[in-house]
């Protein structure tokens, strides 16, 4: 059940930046767009992926991932830090999802009414399962730069992407450096 | 004084006398039925332990409760249909006791790999023997043999024997009796504590222990009734019942044979060889009388001021039998030595004469037992204050009553010729006059071998406590624990608990924070920020390593049996989730998801996210003979130490194998330092009593190389200081003065007629050295029946009171005299 919920959590973030009045019908659309890249036999394991995450890397962003995951601490350290260790968790965070997507079956996805959360949206979308549905949320951000949409984190049966990652760095950088958790999260990537 | 009690009032109303000690005794006697034995591990444990409490309070959080342990080894295999029915069934009768919670089995326990499914699956419907039509057997019997759940624990490796778990109800009275009780005691000790609460702090003590003592019988009677199931399944196969709660119940029961048996026995012992001795009805009767006299006064008085005897104290009424006795027989002997002498005095004069000349040693030496017995006192431990406190009140109890009854029967009976054939034909005293004459060089060499012996084996003393070793190999609860501990994971339960984020790095963040507030991050920061302590964010890498590292390393030393932890589920889930760790995200999902039932299984025992706490749960292997445990959790301290140095976590090991380890090296401790004060307290009675300082020190010698051979022996052949044997030291001291004291008051009053020392001491050896030997034959003897007791340890008391009485003994009549002579410390007199 979780590598399913992991992958349509992947395959629902394979979106593009959305206008407000557009986010859901777009995301409607862009799912059957992931899941005909994924069930389509006759390209390769990495082209598979390529093009997915090209359309994960118009949809999310990133920057601001980076920030929050990282919480206070990113004030504290240097733009050489910021980018460094945004790079290394940007490809962390993709090739986690990249993981999962390999796990994919057939399954249905309900979308649900756009909800508007003080300056956030929030999208609701339901995984139909044979026993149970799963409630997986999509929480966007206005980009005030260009007015638009973005990913910035999602809620799977409750459980933030983004927290999970927040908790983790936060207890690390207790008694570690940025520097070591750069260092940390490059060995991870390669074993990966 | 002493001789117009005697004269005036004794000698006049000897019958009085008797019936007020008789009357005084019933009514003690009707309390000594009262008397109660608590060998619960609850009366080991030292109350003022800070582990304790701590114990206690992680027994509270993690909701642990008590069990028992079946061991089932069919003669067919495992999985057949013939043995799953019998566990099927066996479980069946367990639960229809009322105490029964729960049965843990092959049956019922989760088979998740048998075969690997994804989890998703495995929580909608877990699978088990029991509820599924069509296992598959080999996978089944695979997944039990290498699943990290049950592998070593639920089954045996050879896949021969397999525990079925009785879980018992949780008795939260008792926590919370517990928890009431110490608020008040800490109260209490503080002395801020009103009127109104000390009353309510002896209502509730008395409403804890009236608790304890219901709770003691309803478990003895649910084990009963447990055997009783197991009993009807025995024929076919063979089962074993084992566990902490029923390492108690046996000991009391075997504890309150020895106290039946053993004392009946050692009476008849007692009749037997005092009758060989005398052969004369009426100093067996009356030694006899006088000995049930004492015992039942001081049991009495146990019963009526609510002393719990535990296992330390069992011994008492042996003791104190010997302690009776050698007053008594001391009396018997001077009494036939005068009246052999004086054959012409009255009956009067002859007791007179007889409680006069034993009054002044028979006090002292009862003071200077008292004084060993008290330095029990100052240990930390309440079972071996209270055997202080019994023994010391119980050997003055002896004193007052042989002083009172002794003349006071002897004064009603003829006065008749002491029939003397024993002494006569025992040549023994002639021997030690001859080598104390003669040999006299060799008593010294002798000693000093001994102090070697001793001193070389003192420093092999080991300091260990194993249940295991309590019982012999052929008791049903030897045979359990052997099984539990070899093949099933081990016995003494022992926990890690580890605290997560000890120190708070908040501020030093806050400093460093720069003066360039972003609001949007910090709107997101306010987002995040009111749902980061929910539950399911627990599950950090962080922790996960440092619950995994440490789980690692403790199942990695080899006197530890089964390990548990969320480390534990971690494997499993590795295993599930095609041989990759589960991550921090997967692990909050599955926390969100898994059905309040298996969290209980698998991870309410093992975490306790409101702590910000984890617990990694062992048991201890208790049969392997190189397990030294103070060591062990030393070095597990100092280990983890290491190995979480940098991980801003605080390590604490907890429950019973911390729990007994610290009652034991405080009784060592305590031990070193009460023998140093008997030995000094001893020191300053005898320069009190005797006003010499050679005598004293010579005095000191006779005791101290004889008893220095209890070290010596348990050393060299591996005996270990445990709970029963740290005793006997002390007991031997207090039961080994009595031989000096009589016979350097003999000596004195030998020494005054001629002043000769070879003629004195030949003098009291013709006299008092038969008293001497009588008493410490009659105690040898008497204790050598112990050997036959179930208890190792009161097999262990036996033998080396056995040796330690034949040693005081030679060391009386062989080693005092020499030195006696060689140091001449009368000359002045």
């Amino acid at each position: 059940m979780f590598k399913k919920l992991f992958l349509i959590a992947c395959l629902m973030s394979s979106l593009f930046a959305f206008e407000k009045e557009n986010i859901q019908k777009q995301m409607s659309e862009n799912i059957h767009q992931v899941l005909n890249i994924l069930k389509n036999t006759n390209i390769s394991k990495t082209e598979k992926n390529d093009k997915i995450i090209k359309i994960i890397d118009k949809s999310f962003d990133y920057n601001i991932m980076s920030m929050l995951v990282l919480g206070r601490t990113w004030k504290t350290i240097s733009s050489e830090q910021r980018e460094n260790f945004s790079n290394i968790f940007i490809k962390r965070l993709k090739e986690s999802y990249i993981d999962k997507l390999e796990l994919y079956n057939d399954q249905k996805i309900k979308i649900n009414d756009l909800k508007e959360n003080k300056s956030r949206l929030v999208l609701n979308t339901i995984l139909i399962g044979k026993k149970e549905n799963y409630p997986i949320d999509y929480k966007f951000y206005e980009n005030r730069k260009n007015n638009q949409w973005y990913v910035y984190d999602v809620n799977i049966l409750g459980v933030s992407i983004i927290q999970t990652y927040r908790k983790q760095f936060d207890e690390y950088l207790k008694e570690k450096t940025i520097d070591d958790l750069i260092k940390y999260l490059k060995e991870k990537n390669l074993k990966a | 004084m002493i001789k117009n009690f005697y004269s005036k009032f004794l000698f006049q109303n000897p019958k009085k006398v008797i019936l007020l000690v008789f009357i005084l005794i019933s009514f003690l006697g009707y309390y000594a039925t009262k008397l109660e034995i608590d060998a619960s591990s609850e009366t080991l444990l030292l109350e003022n332990d800070k582990d304790l409490a701590f114990a206690r309070e992680v027994s509270k959080n993690y909701e642990t409760q008590d069990m028992l342990i079946v061991t089932f080894t069919p003669k067919k295999d495992l999985l057949s249909e013939e043995s799953l029915n019998t566990i099927k069934n066996i479980s069946d009768d367990l639960l229809k006791l009322k105490e029964t919670d729960s049965i843990t089995s092959v049956l019922n326990v989760p088979l998740l790999q048998s075969p690997v499914r994804p989890i998703s699956e495995l929580v909608d419907n877990v699978k088990t023997i029991q509820n599924s039509k069509n296992i598959d057997k080999k996978l089944v019997k695979k997944e039990f043999l290498n699943s990290p759940l049950y592998k070593n624990s639920l089954v045996s490796n050879d896949f021969k024997t397999t525990a079925i778990v009785i879980n018992l109800k949780r008795e939260n009275r008792f926590f919370s009796l517990v928890e009431k009780r110490n608020a008040l005691l800490k109260k209490k000790n503080d002395g801020t504590a009103s009127k109104e609460e000390l009353l309510k702090y002896k209502k509730v003590s008395q409403e804890f222990k009236q608790y304890r003592d219901n709770q003691r019988e309803e478990n003895s009677k649910y084990i009963q009734n447990v055997r009783d199931v197991i009993k009807k399944y025995q024929n076919e196969e063979t089962l074993f019942l084992g566990g902490v709660n029923m390492i108690a119940t046996d000991i009391i029961s075997f504890v309150k044979n020895d106290l039946v048996i053993y004392g009946t026995t050692l009476i008849l012992l007692l009749i037997a060889i005092l009758w060989i001795i005398f052969r004369e009805i009426k100093w067996v009767l009356l030694s006899v009388l006088i000995c049930a006299l004492s015992v039942i006064a001081t049991s009495g008085m146990l019963g009526f001021f609510n002393w719990e005897v535990t296992v330390i104290s069992s011994n008492f009424i042996s003791l104190q039998l010997i302690i009776t006795i050698s007053i008594v027989l001391h009396l018997i002997v001077r009494y036939r030595e005068l009246s052999s002498k004086y054959t012409n005095s009255s009956q009067s004069k002859l007791v007179l004469n007889t409680m006069l000349s034993k009054f002044s040693p028979s006090f002292f030496a009862i003071i200077t037992t008292i004084a060993g017995f008290g330095s029990l006192l100052l240990s930390n431990i309440q079972p071996v204050i209270n055997l202080g406190w019994m023994m010391s009140a119980g050997i003055a109890i002896s004193l007052i009553i042989s002083f009172l009854v002794f003349p006071a029967i002897l004064i009603l009976l003829r006065k008749s010729k002491p029939n003397k054939s024993f002494e006569n034909n025992l040549h023994f005293i002639e021997v030690a006059i001859n080598i104390v004459k003669n040999k006299g060089n060799l008593i010294l060499i002798g000693s000093i071998v001994l102090i070697i012996f001793s001193l070389t084996g003192a420093s092999k003393l080991l300091v260990e406590n194993s249940f295991i070793s309590y019982f012999k190999e052929n008791t049903e609860i030897y045979k359990s624990m052997k099984i539990i501990d070899q093949k099933l994971g081990g016995t003494t339960p022992l926990d890690v608990i580890i605290n997560f984020d000890i120190k708070d790095k908040n501020n030093k963040e806050k400093k460093e924070e720069t003066n360039n507030p972003d609001d949007m991050l910090s709107s997101f920061e306010d987002e995040f920020n009111t749902s980061s302590n929910d539950a399911q964010y627990w599950f950090t890498n962080y922790k996960m390593n440092i619950i995994s590292k440490v789980h690692n390393y403790l199942e990695s030393i080899k006197y530890i049996g089964k390990v548990q932890s969320l480390a534990t589920m971690l494997e499993v889930g590795k295993i599930l989730n095609d041989g990759k760790d589960l991550d921090s995200f997967k692990l909050a999902l599955l926390y969100k998801k898994l059905p309040q039932e298996y969290k209980s299984i698998i991870l309410d025992p093992y975490i306790d996210i409101d702590k910000n706490q984890a617990r990694i749960t062992m048991r201890i292997v208790d049969s392997n003979k190189d397990l030294r445990r103070d060591e062990l959790l030393k070095q597990i301290k100092k280990d983890l130490t290491k190995i979480v140095g940098d991980d801003n976590v605080e390590i604490r090991l907890s429950n019973l194998m911390v729990l007994y380890n610290n009652m034991l090296q405080s009784l060592f401790d305590s031990q070193v330092k009460t023998l140093g004060f008997v030995i000094l307290s001893l020191f300053i009675m005898f320069l009190l009593l005797f006003r010499s300082l050679i005598l004293a020190t010579i005095a000191i010698l006779a005791n101290i190389v004889p008893i220095s051979i209890v070290f010596g022996i348990m050393g060299w052949t591996g005996i270990p200081l445990d709970i029963m044997t740290i005793t006997i030291a002390a007991i031997s001291i207090g039961i080994g003065v009595d031989d000096t004291i009589h016979y350097i008051h003999r000596f004195k009053e030998e020494f005054k007629k001629d002043h000769n020392y070879e003629n004195a001491m030949m003098r009291s050896h013709r006299t008092i050295g038969f008293a001497m030997v009588y008493t410490s034959v009659a105690v040898m003897v008497g204790f050598s029946i112990l050997v036959l007791s179930n208890l190792i340890p009161t097999i262990y008391f036996g033998l080396l009171t056995v040796i330690v009485m034949a040693t005081i003994l030679l060391s009386a009549i062989l080693l005092l005299p020499r030195l006696l002579i060689l140091f001449k410390p009368f000359s002045k007199v």
